[in-house]
């Protein structure tokens, strides 16, 4: 028992640990309900690139001292709808534009960290995530918009679902599509910008798209599959967070490595059956 | 146009109820092509109102222009008494291709249950009546025993009668077909043709739009020939004459089809 509880209980002694956790399950909830989306929409390089692109607002919000997600919030939330409106023009190649201006934005993100030599930010902290380091603040943050999102997603689950599904069947029928879209985009936005706490820019995929991935693998229901890759993104995130713990690694890349260990079991059972 | 539609639409019946979709001098423009060209056509409910024309004739731009899914440039629409965005998911479509996310793991009561998304109301879950009318709609196309398979893993055929059952489920007087029957199995064609004679009975106004002209001879009442403005319409038997299957469709191969059926 005793070494059960020095796995499982010590850790989180401290406190840096209870946040820790609490951010790393609640990231691990949010991104697997709206990943669910971005897969079956195919919105993947949207996240990575919404990810890389809010670095400009997060250097901005330390540099006035102020919380980096305060910063990076509304900076993703602007850029998504824009991009949003560029994906709806036509004659402009979606990819392209966006690529274009992501990779813009998160080099002039770096160029500005450059200048802010006297600061307590380290660059690889926020490409692959600190999570040991949030603070009560961000945990409340974290909280609170965590309740925004799975209340939206629960609240417009159908209108979603069908604006997902069938754009122009939904739009005959007289839903406001665009408005839902422009609505997804914002969530993947927020949502985005707070996984960069738990696995930073680099790794944002790895808790958007692969848990949610997995559980598309396993489960033949659109809202059954929401809520197992919660679990699964939940189990990957705390995995992740105590293999940190224990073997000293860093908690981004392991909660990512756990993720895609899950997915890369799930196929291999599949295939063989 | 061609005096034969304007005989036909002076034919007997056509003025007995007032006509349930108005369209008056409607011009849509695709990009920089004129597709329709200040058309003008009504279509009474209770019946079964077929469309006509060679390819690229604006058929489907006409019916995206009525669903609202695309705008017209002038002229004017009146479905019920109201305008387009007015009577928006008033109108129940049933289109050529269906642009479907393939990826999104939907079962067939889900799908048909969509149908139900606006009388369910925003924030809210579906109700006793919503489940009943899901029920009744794959009852009438006899997919109810399969509301559990996935939309990806049905034929063709038995997928188009999914999108009929939906657009029963939502309840609405104007049904729009745009070759829902085109390339489906047989058990498919006779299920959904018996749905909309019922849909007929029941007083809905229907427009079907297919290039099978037997079939559109078989089935519907009027007739609607277009090719980007209207070449006729009027009472089927009355419209589909050798002058205006000329004029609609010149030397196109349909014609020749028609013709070898005539013989």
């Amino acid at each position: 028992m005793d070494v059960l509880a020095d796995i499982f209980i010590a850790p989180f002694q401290y406190g840096f640990m209870l946040r820790a956790l609490v951010v790393s399950v609640l990231v691990g909830v949010m991104c697997p309900m709206l990943g669910a989306y971005v897969v079956t929409k195919g919105l993947g390089f949207m996240g990575d690139a919404l990810a890389h692109s809010v670095l400009p607002g997060m250097v901005a919000a330390f540099v006035i001292g102020v919380n980096p997600f305060l910063g990076a919030m509304p900076m993703g939330i602007v850029v998504a709808l824009l991009s949003g409106y560029l994906i709806r023009r036509a004659g402009v190649s979606a990819d392209t534009s966006v690529g274009i201006l992501f990779a813009g934005l998160f080099a002039l993100g770096v160029v500005m960290l450059s200048f802010t030599r006297g600061l307590r930010v380290s660059l690889e902290d926020i490409l692959l995530g600190q999570v040991l380091g949030v603070t009560t603040q961000d945990v409340v943050l974290t909280g609170g918009m965590a309740a925004v999102v799975l209340a939206i997603l629960f609240l417009l689950h159908k209108e979603l679902v069908f604006a997902s599904f069938d754009p122009a069947g939904a739009s005959v029928i007289g839903l406001p599509t665009q408005a839902l879209d422009y609505l997804l985009l914002a969530l993947l936005a927020v949502v985005t910008v707070l996984a960069i706490q738990a696995v930073g820019i680099v790794l944002v995929l790895a808790m958007l798209i692969t848990p949610a991935a997995t559980s598309l693998l396993l489960v033949r229901n659109f809202p059954k599959a929401m809520l197992t890759g919660a679990l699964l993104g939940a189990v990957s995130a705390v995995a992740g967070l105590y293999l940190s713990y224990h073997y000293n690694l860093p908690s981004g890349p392991a909660m990512a490595l756990v993720a895609t260990g899950i997915f890369a079991v799930v196929v291999t059972v599949k295939k063989a059956r | 146009m061609t005096t034969a539609g304007d005989e036909a639409l002076a034919g007997p019946g056509a003025e007995t109820q007032s006509p349930s979709l108005v369209v008056e001098d409607l011009f849509v423009d695709r990009g920089e092509v004129q597709v329709l060209n200040g058309i003008s056509f009504s279509a009474q409910s209770a019946r079964i109102m077929g469309v006509i024309g060679p390819n690229g004739a604006g058929k489907s731009t006409l019916f995206n222009t009525l669903t609202g899914l695309i705008e017209a440039r002038a002229g004017r629409v009146r479905i019920n008494g109201k305008s387009i965005s007015e009577a928006r998911g008033q109108v129940a479509f049933v289109p050529q291709r269906q642009n479907i996310n393939w990826g999104l793991p939907m079962t067939v009561y889900d799908m048909v249950m969509l149908g139900r998304t606006r009388q369910i109301g925003w924030f809210r879950r579906p109700g006793r009546a919503d489940r009943q009318a899901v029920e009744d709609a794959l009852n009438q196309v006899w997919m109810w025993d399969r509301r559990g398979s996935l939309i990806s893993e049905l034929s063709g055929g038995q997928q188009q009668r999914i999108f009929v059952a939906r657009a029963l489920a939502q309840g609405v007087d104007v049904l729009i077909l745009d070759e829902a029957f085109r390339g489906v199995d047989f058990t498919s064609q006779e299920v959904m043709t018996l749905v909309l004679e019922e849909m007929r009975a029941a007083g809905k106004t229907i427009l079907l739009a297919s290039h099978n002209i037997s079939y559109i001879r078989r089935l519907t009442d009027d007739c609607l020939c277009l090719n980007r403005s209207v070449v006729a319409c009027g009472h089927t038997d009355a419209v589909l004459v050798p002058d205006v299957m000329d004029e609609l469709y010149r030397s196109v191969d349909i014609y020749r089809a028609y013709q070898s059926e005539q013989n």
